[in-house]
């Protein structure tokens, strides 16, 4: 059944290729794009880098959610919503430059989050070892660069690929990125061509899925023993300050000075607002549940659900649609919204499924079968108290992507049931600032409310599983 | 697992059409686009289920979302802000010929000839001028390229919208002629019409190639601007008509039809017209402004089969 | 002779709320090998890492050679350490693990000789072993603390590592603490013996003290629980 569901979830990209390989165009290699992309994709990757490795090290040396909120924030908000910041604040026409410093000062929660988990994978008694013999600064450079080197170039290419796939952003300041192209082909009909535009972003996605495959398991959280100390521990709390204030705090505090009367304009927008939560929340706990079943699993889908996330979101949606109505279950999915939430699970299958593929050692579940326990006992005694703070994040992370997902909604939301993204973005244009900010903060706190709950929930309940 | 399974199809199972509501895709601004709703439900009992575009995805969401419908369409009208995608809707067989009876006072040229589609309230696609820095706006297309305007003049992305549409009808000659001339002179080219327009209000640009409606709403906010119906002494200015069309095989046939009436109505022309977009009705008998205009003769049908040129346009500008 | 003496006066530390050393006080001469015994949770690891500044104390303090060694960070203290679960680097290779100074004399003496190259995860149990008793030394260490070291390996590769062991520590004059919670060859060979229990310690003595002259039932209990296991 579970594998059964993956293939489903890899539908829509194999949906668009489908339609790619029969459709209208011409397979050419956008040379041009592809340059700006690498400006744009480039510095971002760079700038990321420069947010994220600091703000890592900081994660790491705090226990605090509400710095882990504060680094998820820029990473799950529309990134429209960064463009918006920057026309609302009245800068000039960024270009590509400015395209690469938008995206990268949305992207780089990627590499903190990742540098983060990577050093609470190095065993604390390494640090020691190290700290017996070696100053700091050969510490670092001699165990701790080593080991999270792979984690940062996975990170770099990760935000790399959401870089040179993110469409609206270019879009709003006519920048000729990848991106665009496709969507320009797919906007005159040439299939083809938009995938053969694609193809490369899909060949990246499917080579990073693939040095994931090879990634070690994911531990439960462990704490970091602190390496760094004095003027480079300060300097890295500063430097993650910055970051922190310059793209959570500072939209927020933008939006919410424009949101005018708040409560009157979110009251104004209720029924989107309520049908964003529907859609994804049956996203989160659909997938969630169809990741945390089962034991510990590696699959080979996991490139094409990697593809279907780094790549635009109208291609999951055109995917979805096109598949389904050449498969005849179209109207029986599409009037209620399911085949709307079966494109968003495609779209997000990747980030329910990655941090719960494994949860515990094989090893443990192999000596509590040796050990007689039924599957049910096994499920709750030995992997649900593993993954619950995991599926908890996964849950939150799904559930706010999908709140401010756009692609596929754009396609496939059921006539009179809109999203508030969509509907933002309907009336971004139309000087309707009030309620642009509204909706926008209304996106910010949801985010902010779900995943902190997602991280405070799960810890509550693992405790008391422990207990 | 299996439980989800079975929420999820009953999930499914809930939503077969109901005879008291239409299903419209309207590719408008939601502003206008509701009030008329809500009017027509008001006065028919008729619900009215939208689905709207977003500004960015004006050219691809709806027109995909029917041709992929088209076998088992969910959509009973179709409601754009210009009759270039209703062409290609038309062309594609996803419309079905009807003749309202309040559309029967509309002019030739604003109508397709094969009753696929009708239009009313158009807007015009004008030239956006700071008041406060230029006192002699320029008055033609042409005039964009003069070198006084150099590097202070911004349009919208030629490949979507009414960018499209504008410099479709001009024709392959004139459409790669201009481009390159305003390439030449440094032309600024933004994400949408709604830019162009900030851009000249805030004075980053002196003038700019954007919609009507775009500068109404602009100047009733405060914006020191003003606009220009380009090329009257010449070949004209192109105005941009809604369309409305019946989808072939709507569920609700019928009160897609009703629908379509009162869309039709000299009340929904008189209400764009007093709405902030100021649009401009077809009919005479609402309103002579349009008709003091010299407006662009356009064949629709031709313009929706642009793609090409418009990429060489895009490539003429440099993008 | 290298090794410097080792006072700890009236640690205290406490971790999550729980007090693992209460006032522990204990005198270690230069060059002296002494064991540390007890069950576990008893505190000796704990006061391993604080001799060695892994860990501060909240009270008491810790004399390395005469001096106090509060404001001396771990690297200046010059303290061998071998971990109860190794600690290897697993990116750096052998070789970088010793460092270049004594690496040739160290790569000899431990039987690492064509492994320089090689990473933790490219070696055996018993290399790996080798390997971080190698390091600890590396550093030409004044104090040697060993964390269970031989706990996971088979006996004859525990005596061969033990008697290893046992020679550098009399070739260098290393003061040695050696943590074990059974009676093993290493333990029998020290000087003397610490026995700890909740954060106390029980009694320090030899092997015999602790037999013959048990300060209390407890101590008689585990001497003679602990006898005949290993020997």
């Amino acid at each position: 059944m579970r594998r059964a569901w993956g293939l489903v979830l890899a539908a829509p990209l194999a949906g668009f290729l489908l339609e790619a390989a029969v459709g209208a165009g011409r397979a050419t290699l956008q040379l041009r794009a592809w340059g700006t992309t690498l400006v744009v994709a480039g510095g971002a990757a760079l700038l990321a880098l420069g947010f994220g490795i600091p703000a890592g090290a900081a994660l790491a040396h705090s226990r605090r959610t509400l710095f882990r909120v504060l680094t998820l924030l820029p990473l799950l908000l529309p990134p429209v919503l960064g463009a918006a910041a920057w026309l609302a604040a009245r800068l000039p026409a960024p270009g590509a430059p400015g395209c690469a410093l938008i995206l990268g000062c949305l992207y780089w929660p990627v590499v903190a989050l990742l540098l983060e988990a990577s050093l609470r994978r190095l065993p604390a008694d390494a640090i020691d070892a190290a700290s017996l013999q070696w100053s700091t600064r050969r510490l670092l450079g001699m165990v701790v660069w080593r080991h999270v080197r792979p984690a940062l170039l996975g990170a770099a290419l990760l935000v790399f690929l959401l870089a040179a796939s993110e469409f609206t952003v270019p879009a709003l300041f006519v920048v000729p990125t990848v991106s665009m192209t496709v969507y320009e082909e797919i906007s005159a009909f040439r299939t083809r061509s938009a995938a053969a535009a694609a193809l490369p972003l899909v060949a990246l996605a499917v080579a990073l899925a693939w040095m994931l495959r090879r990634a070690p398991v994911l531990p439960a959280s462990s704490p970091v023993r602190p390496f760094l100390q004095g003027p480079l521990l300060a300097a890295a709390r500063a430097l993650a300050g910055v970051a922190w204030a310059a793209t959570a705090l500072l939209p927020a505090v933008l939006f919410g000075w424009r949101a005018g009367s708040f409560f009157r304009n979110a009251a104004m927008n209720l029924e989107p607002i309520g049908w964003s939560l529907i859609y994804a929340g049956a996203t989160a706990l659909i997938l969630i549940t169809w990741s945390s079943l089962g034991g510990p699993r590696r699959s080979r889908l996991e490139p094409l659900w990697l593809a279907t996330l780094v790549l635009p979101g109208v291609i999951a949606g055109l995917g979805a649609l096109k598949i389904a109505e050449r498969s005849g279950v179209f109207p029986y999915l599409a009037p209620s919204g399911a085949l709307f939430v079966l494109a968003l699970m495609a779209r997000f299958a990747f980030v329910a499924w990655l941090p719960l593929r494994e949860p515990v050692d094989r090893s443990q579940i192999d000596a509590a079968e040796l050990a007689g326990l039924s599957r049910f006992r096994i499920w709750k005694g030995i992997l649900l108290p593993a993954m619950l703070p995991r599926a908890a994040a996964a849950g939150a992370v799904v559930f706010v992507l999908a709140m401010g997902e756009i692609g596929p909604a754009v396609l496939l939301t059921p006539p009179g049931r809109m999203t508030a993204a969509q509907h933002l973005f309907g009336l971004m244009h139309y000087g309707y600032d009030g309620v642009v900010a509204a909706l926008a903060l209304f996106l910010f706190g949801a985010t902010a409310l779900v995943t902190w709950s997602a991280m405070n929930v799960g810890r509550f309940r693992t405790n008391r599983l422990a207990g | 697992m299996r439980a989800v399974l079975v929420g999820f199809i009953l999930l499914l199972a809930s939503c077969s059409p109901r005879t008291d509501e239409i299903v419209v895709y309207a590719s408008v601004d939601e502003v206008y686009a509701r009030p008329l709703f809500e009017e027509f439900t008001r006065r028919s009992g008729v619900r009215v289920l939208p689905v709207f575009d977003t500004e960015e995805a004006k050219t691809l969401g709806l027109v995909h979302r029917l041709l992929a419908e088209k076998a088992h369409p969910q959509c009973d009208v179709f409601w754009a802000g210009d009759c270039v995608r209703t062409a290609l809707l038309k062309r594609e067989g996803v419309l079905q010929p009807f003749q309202p009876k309040a559309g029967a006072d509309i002019a030739a040229p604003w109508r397709d000839p094969d009753h696929a589609w009708t239009g009313f309230g158009a807007r015009a696609r004008v030239i956006v001028y700071n008041t406060t820095s230029v006192k002699e706006p320029p008055r033609t297309l042409s005039a964009l390229a003069d070198p006084k305007w150099r590097g202070r003049v911004a349009i919208a992305n030629p490949l979507f919208g009414t960018t499209a549409n504008h410099f479709a009808a001009l024709g392959e000659t004139e459409a790669l002629r201009l481009a390159a001339a305003l390439k030449a002179n440094g032309v600024r080219v933004v994400g949408g019409n709604s830019h162009v327009r900030d851009l000249v209000a805030s004075g980053d640009c002196d003038v700019g190639l954007t919609d009507s409606d775009d500068v109404w709403i602009g100047k009733d906010r405060g914006d020191a601007i003003g606009l220009v119906y380009p090329d009257q002494e010449g070949a004209g200015t192109l105005a941009i008509p809604n369309s409305v069309a019946l989808v072939r095989g709507a569920p609700h046939e019928e009160n897609a039809r009703r629908f379509i009436e009162h869309l039709l109505s000299p009340e929904t022309e008189r209400f764009l017209a007093a709405s902030p977009s100021r649009q401009l009705p077809v009919r005479p008998s609402v309103s002579v402004e349009l008709s003091k205009i010299r407006t662009m003769a356009v064949d629709w049908g031709t313009l929706s089969d642009s793609e090409g040129l418009l990429d060489r346009v895009k490539r003429a500008l440099g993008l | 002779m290298s090794g410097v003496s080792v006072q700890i006066d009236s640690l205290v530390k406490r971790l999550g709320g729980r007090e693992i050393l209460r006032g522990l006080s204990l005198a270690v001469e230069p060059g002296e090998w002494i064991a540390l015994l007890g069950p576990s949770g008893a505190g000796k690891t704990t006061l391993l890492r604080a001799i060695a500044g892994l860990v501060a104390p909240d009270a008491g303090r810790v004399l390395l050679d005469g001096r106090d060694a509060g404001s001396l960070a771990p690297r200046d203290r010059r303290v061998g350490f071998v971990f109860q679960d190794l600690a290897l680097w697993p990116y750096l290779t052998v070789l970088e693990h010793l460092g270049s100074a004594s690496s040739g004399a160290l790569v000899e003496r431990f039987g690492l000789r064509g492994m320089e190259e090689k990473r933790p995860d490219e070696l055996s149990g018993g290399e790996r072993q080798r390997l971080a008793l190698a390091r600890a030394l590396a550093c030409d260490p004044r104090v040697l603390l060993l964390d269970e070291p031989f706990s996971s390996l088979d006996p004859i590769l525990r005596r061969t590592l033990s008697d290893t062991l046992a020679d550098l520590q009399r070739e260098r004059g290393l003061t040695t603490l050696y943590v074990s919670h059974f009676l093993e060859a290493p333990v029998l060979r020290a000087s003397r013996v610490a026995l700890l229990r909740d954060g106390r310690l029980e009694q320090v003595g030899t092997m015999s003290d602790l037999r013959t002259r048990p300060s209390n039932d407890w101590v008689a209990a585990f001497v003679a629980d602990e006898a005949g296991i290993e020997t």
